[in-house]
């Protein structure tokens, strides 16, 4: 295994080295395969393209479920965050999700370190200009210098680099990234395979120099003390944690985008892009135009890095020439005089439409391909991770011949992720909602170490010992659960004054500790408790944020105890769909009594379950109840042959 | 009963009564109707037009022999009852002209329908939700001009648009929590709790008089119950046989004829009326055994009533020890005091009259229309919605609903955080899915089809 004159091909190719790229060949080598990082440049392996910043809302369950699973993207983000926070911390527990400012430098340096350091994984530094396959058979890539590399597995996570046009005012020119080359050669090399390209675009903001900010006239945001962290072990944060601040548009910022928009000035509007933007991640010019009511929106001001003066204006994505971004920056309250460092821009990329894939990732028509993160329609760094984890997994066991890792709805954000792309496809970039999710209520933060141990101990990256912890961890919980049913506490001056000190009736007899808790707004730590948890914790643990996150998850299960149990029966409920397997060769020929369109999408689609294919757009609760019947007859008929063949 | 819901063969079925008749409709379904129909029928003037009725002669594929001359209708896929191909062949009615046509489609591959199974390919297309199928049985199946009423305004859609109504109502909330949840840093706002009971105000009330004219549609299709209750020798089978016009019960003058329940069915201004004679009830000492058997049946007849005839004779009057005052009438159900016999009052019962909402003499015809037109009236109150649902399976479902949308209410009421709300509101709207059946599964269906009778 050697690059140019190799005999023997690699057991992973990973091409690119974004945040997918990275998690994908992590994965794989972690599962002892040979793995190769083509990327078209080794200094920008995990480079924090737009906002620096990991996790929020949906997206930090993603990442903590690869903290789980085994992925690196919390580890990283936990060492180099300078800012922590809960979002919707005063909202229910499904809905909390961490987030963290990154300093990019140190987040680019710490994954890139883990990466060159990583066993069974090699860098290489090339562009990728097409793939080497016989028919259906892909064997690897061809590069521009070095050219053909062999693999037995290749993995394509070039995010936006894929015949990727930046736009900026009226000019624009081929690139993946701000001063990078686009990815040429492979778009054609895709389409020449069969597979169906589309068009989508995305946003970035200006970057302003924060020493030309006043910061003195802006509402400062503080970190979270004690920092939410990302991982389970949850270790202090390293670095030096700092401040965000907010400020916001003014009228004059909308009129002056106005007037450039009027002028033609701005490519989203003039017919420059064919790409479809996201909805929910809009250039500023977008909300102007479709929110006219609102005569202002709130920016976010994001240090990029302890170690740069440089400045992210979340909320400030665009593309309007150059001219205008500072003549609409300075309208800002703070900004008067800004500076910036580089100008906002639209990127506009390839993508393949991920109805092509299966729920491994795998593209559906071909064999030893993988597709993951922007490629396949998402945006955001969390949602191309957790991708490339699954592909590099899903790779690792093709070649060990080992049944498919796939993850569920019901029981992971990333599961919903494959599962929404492989069977609805998508026309505009995808971001992970919580409202995407049908379980919320049981896809939460607090026990992910819960709901995905099988999961991780399925894979088999994630150590014993750590999957013990995982272990320990709950069972605290659940002595904390049958103590809190089994005590009663009796009214108290300090109980009641912490009761009234909530706006809670006090307690006039005694009652379990359980009813307590169930009160709106108690938590377990401020009882006055010696909670069972605590020893367990003394005994090596001795983590105060373990114990904190033991307390709140015992919280948590008291409280909602009831519609946590009712979302599990839902899920219940449900398994009999996800379970009713769709043999691969039903959509061989017409099924009789099912309308010419649905047959279309179901044999396009081949969903694997009966369950994906009710999520199918267009697929009739009568279609799945015929497909039902279609099912066990094939069932019969098989047992049938099966019989025959005995006699 | 398991139906066939690929809907995978061509099916037929007699659509009007057996028997000879002037005509008889034979219907065929399915994605093979029109090819069965071009090897059966030759038209006259040699094209079968969609829609238009056309004359032609019906022969037997192999032999080529005439079995008769039919009127033949044929409906597109799409555009038909059933939502698929859809052939009417109208013979001359008689039964071995129908026997041979069946016959002979049934040797192409036509398969004989199930009861029901038109209607319910009719649902599976989406031609109509479930509810409407449900009027479509009603409509046949109603015995009153009063249950055609609800049945023709359910087909018409009416519940259909009060439910969709409330779930728009409950579901659009939805959203605005949605973007409150996946947007934590937009400010909002958190004034969304005040619309929301509203809403499910709203909803819950649409539910609740559904319900509450479930019980009562059910009863328009069954026949409204009429209890005659009171002491042994009251008259009550005498009224009863007043009432239907014949002698349906026996009259007997001695005390405890009637041990067993009577019941019997007639019309009243529009409503159908199950009349129900009970055992005459005693609670003295001196009660047989199987009067004891019919006094509990008395009292399980009173709970299922939706009217009682309390009759208290005036030549024995009992007065305010009348067995009906005993009776602690739990669901409150409408009670009629009727003095009976009033043709043999003495002065001394005279002083009972306030006790009384009627007398009755029921060998008199004036007596007894006036109690009639007091019956109408009554349950002409009770039916004040002009479209009610109908059945059994149907008021359980709007149960779920109602649980779901008092739990929804209940997280609102107890503060729990908005994902949790989300999710009540979702199963709500999962309720109000299998109640219109958007959210189809095969154990719905079943329950409503299998009431249906062959060929509709």
């Amino acid at each position: 295994m050697s690059l140019g004159t190799q005999t023997k091909p690699w057991d992973v190719l990973v091409v690119g080295g974004g945040h997918a790229g990275c998690e994908a060949s992590l994965a794989a080598s972690r599962l002892g395969f040979k793995t190769l990082l083509v990327t078209g440049s080794i200094d920008r392996i995990a480079a924090m393209s737009c906002n620096p910043a990991v996790g929020g809302v949906g997206k930090g369950h993603i990442v903590k479920e690869l903290d789980i699973l085994g992925g690196d993207m919390g580890i990283v983000a936990d060492a180099t965050g300078i800012q922590f926070r809960t979002l919707n911390a005063s909202r229910g527990p499904a809905v909390q999700a961490t987030r963290c400012q990154s300093d990019m430098r140190a987040y680019q340096a710490t994954m890139a370190a883990r990466i060159v350091s990583q066993e069974n994984l090699s860098v290489h530094q090339d562009d990728v200009i097409g793939l080497v396959n016989a028919g259906a058979n892909v064997q690897g890539v061809q590069t521009r210098f070095g050219g053909n590399i062999h693999a037995r597995q290749t993995i394509i996570t070039t995010g936006t680099f894929l015949g990727g046009k930046l736009h900026l005012g009226q000019d624009k020119r081929p690139g993946g990234r701000a001063g990078e080359a686009p990815a040429s050669g492979l778009s054609k090399a895709l389409t020449g395979l069969g597979l169906e390209l589309g068009r989508l675009k995305t946003g970035t903001c200006p970057r302003l120099d924060g020493r030309t900010i006043n910061w003195a006239v802006l509402e400062e945001q503080l970190p979270e003390t004690p920092a939410p962290r990302f991982t389970f072990e949850s270790t202090p944060p390293p670095l030096k944690q700092i401040s965000c601040f907010m400020t916001k548009t003014t009228s004059q910022t909308h009129d002056v985008i106005y007037d450039a928009i009027h002028s033609g000035d701005a490519p989203v509007y003039n017919g420059q892009i064919d790409g479809t933007g996201p909805r929910y991640c809009p250039s500023i010019e977008d909300k102007v135009v479709r929110f006219r009511a609102k005569n202002s929106h709130l920016i976010f001001l994001e240090p990029q890095g302890l170690h740069t003066p440089e400045v992210y204006p979340n909320g400030l994505s665009t593309s309007l020439a150059p001219s205008d971004q500072i003549k609409f920056l300075r309208t800002i309250p703070g900004l008067e005089e800004t500076q910036v460092t580089r100008w906002g821009y639209a990127v506009e990329y390839d993508f393949l439409n991920p109805t092509q894939l299966d729920s491994t990732l795998k593209v559906k028509s071909l064999s030893g391909l993988y597709t993951a993160g922007q490629i396949n329609g998402t945006t955001g760094y969390e949602e191309a991770a957790v991708q490339g984890f699954l592909a590099g997994v899903n790779a690792a066991r093709a070649l060990q011949e080992k049944d498919p890792f796939i993850l569920t709805r019901q029981e992971a954000y990333g599961g919903v992720l494959v599962d929404d792309l492989v069977t609805q496809g998508t026309k505009e970039p995808y971001r992970m909602f919580t409202s995407r999710a049908e379980h919320r209520l049981i896809l939460r933060e607090d026990n992910v170490h819960t709901r995905l141990y099988d999961a991780a101990k399925k894979i088999g990256i994630v150590s014993e010992d750590r999957l013990r912890s995982f272990e320990r961890f709950e069972e605290a919980v659940q002595r904390n659960l049958a103590h809190a049913r089994s005590t009663t506490l009796s009214p108290s001056d300090s109980l009641n004054a912490y009761l009234e000190e909530l706006g809670e009736q006090p307690m006039r007899q005694g009652a379990t500790l359980e009813k307590v808790l169930r009160r709106p707004k108690v938590e377990a730590s401020r009882l006055g408790v010696e909670w069972p948890s605590a020893p367990f914790l003394s005994a090596g643990d001795s983590s105060e944020h373990l114990e904190s996150k033991i307390l709140k998850r015992t919280t948590i299960e008291v409280k909602y105890a009831g519609y946590i149990e009712r979302a599990s029966d839902a899920i219940a409920r449900e398994k009999v769909l996800e379970d009713a397997v769709i043999p691969e060769n039903l959509f061989e020929s017409q099924l009789a009594g099912m309308s010419n369109e649905v047959f279309d999408k179901l044999s396009t689609l081949r969903p694997k379950t009966l369950g994906q294919a009710s999520r199918i757009s267009g697929v009739t609760p009568a279609a799945i109840g015929l497909l039902s019947v279609h099912i066990a007859r094939k069932q019969e008929h098989t047992n049938q042959v099966n019989e025959d063949t005995r006699r | 009963m398991s139906y066939d819901l690929n809907r995978s063969d061509t099916i037929c079925a007699l659509a009007t009564p057996p028997g000879r008749s002037a005509l008889a409709i034979v219907r065929v379904s399915g994605a093979n109707a029109y090819t069965y129909r071009d090897k059966l029928f030759t038209a006259h003037r040699g094209v079968v037009k969609d829609y238009v009725a056309t004359l032609g002669l019906l022969s037997t594929p192999d032999s080529g022999e005439h079995i008769d001359e039919c009127l033949v209708t044929s409906f597109p896929e799409g555009r038909s009852y059933t939502g698929e191909a859809l052939v009417e062949f109208s013979l001359h009615g008689n039964p071995n002209l129908v026997r041979i046509l069946v016959r002979d489609l049934q040797s192409l591959g036509c398969r004989s329908a199930e009861p029901g199974e038109f209607t319910m390919r009719s649902v599976l297309t989406g031609k109509r939700d479930l509810l409407k199928a449900q009027a479509v049985y009603d409509l046949i199946e109603a015995e009153s001009e009063r249950a055609l009423k609800v049945a023709a305004s359910n087909l018409h859609g009416q519940p259909t648009n009060s439910i969709a109504r409330a779930r728009k109502a409950v579901i659009s909330v939805l959203a605005e929590i949605e973007a409150r949840l996946d947007y934590p840093d937009e400010e909002l706002g958190d004034t969304l709790t005040q619309q929301l009971r509203e809403d499910l105000g709203k909803a819950q009330e649409v539910i609740e008089e559904l319900i509450a004219s479930a019980a009562w549609g059910g009863r328009l299709m069954s026949g409204i119950r009429v209890v005659l209750f009171g002491p042994p020798n009251a008259g009550k089978s005498t009224l009863m046989n007043a009432l239907l016009g014949e002698e349906r019960a026996i009259v007997h003058s001695s005390a405890g004829t009637t041990r067993d329940m009577l019941e019997a069915k007639f019309e009243l201004q529009g409503f159908s009326i199950t009349l129900v004679d009970v055992a005459g009830v005693r609670f003295g000492d001196d009660v047989h055994d199987i009067e004891a058997v019919g006094v509990e049946k008395a009292l399980a007849a009173l709970e299922r009533a939706d009217l009682i005839l309390a009759l208290d004779p005036s030549d024995k009057p009992m007065g305010a020890k009348h067995p009906i005052y005993d009776w602690p009438n739990p669901q409150g159900r409408r009670i009629l005091k009727i003095q009976s016999k009033a043709d043999l009052v003495t002065e001394p019962t005279r002083q009972l009259d306030t006790l009384y909402d009627f007398k009755l003499s029921a060998t008199d015809k004036n007596s007894l229309a006036e109690l009639r037109s007091k019956m109408s009236a009554i349950l002409e109150l009770e039916s004040n919605s002009s479209s009610a649902l109908t059945s059994a399976h149907q008021e359980q479902e709007l149960k779920h609903t109602q649980v779901a949308l008092e739990q929804a209410l209940q997280a609102l009421d107890s503060a729990m955080p908005l994902e949790i709300l989300s999710a009540e509101i979702r199963n709500a709207g999962y309720r109000f899915d299998r109640l219109t059946g958007d959210s189809l599964s095969e154990d719905v269906l079943n329950q409503v089809f299998t009431r249906f009778c062959l060929g509709k």
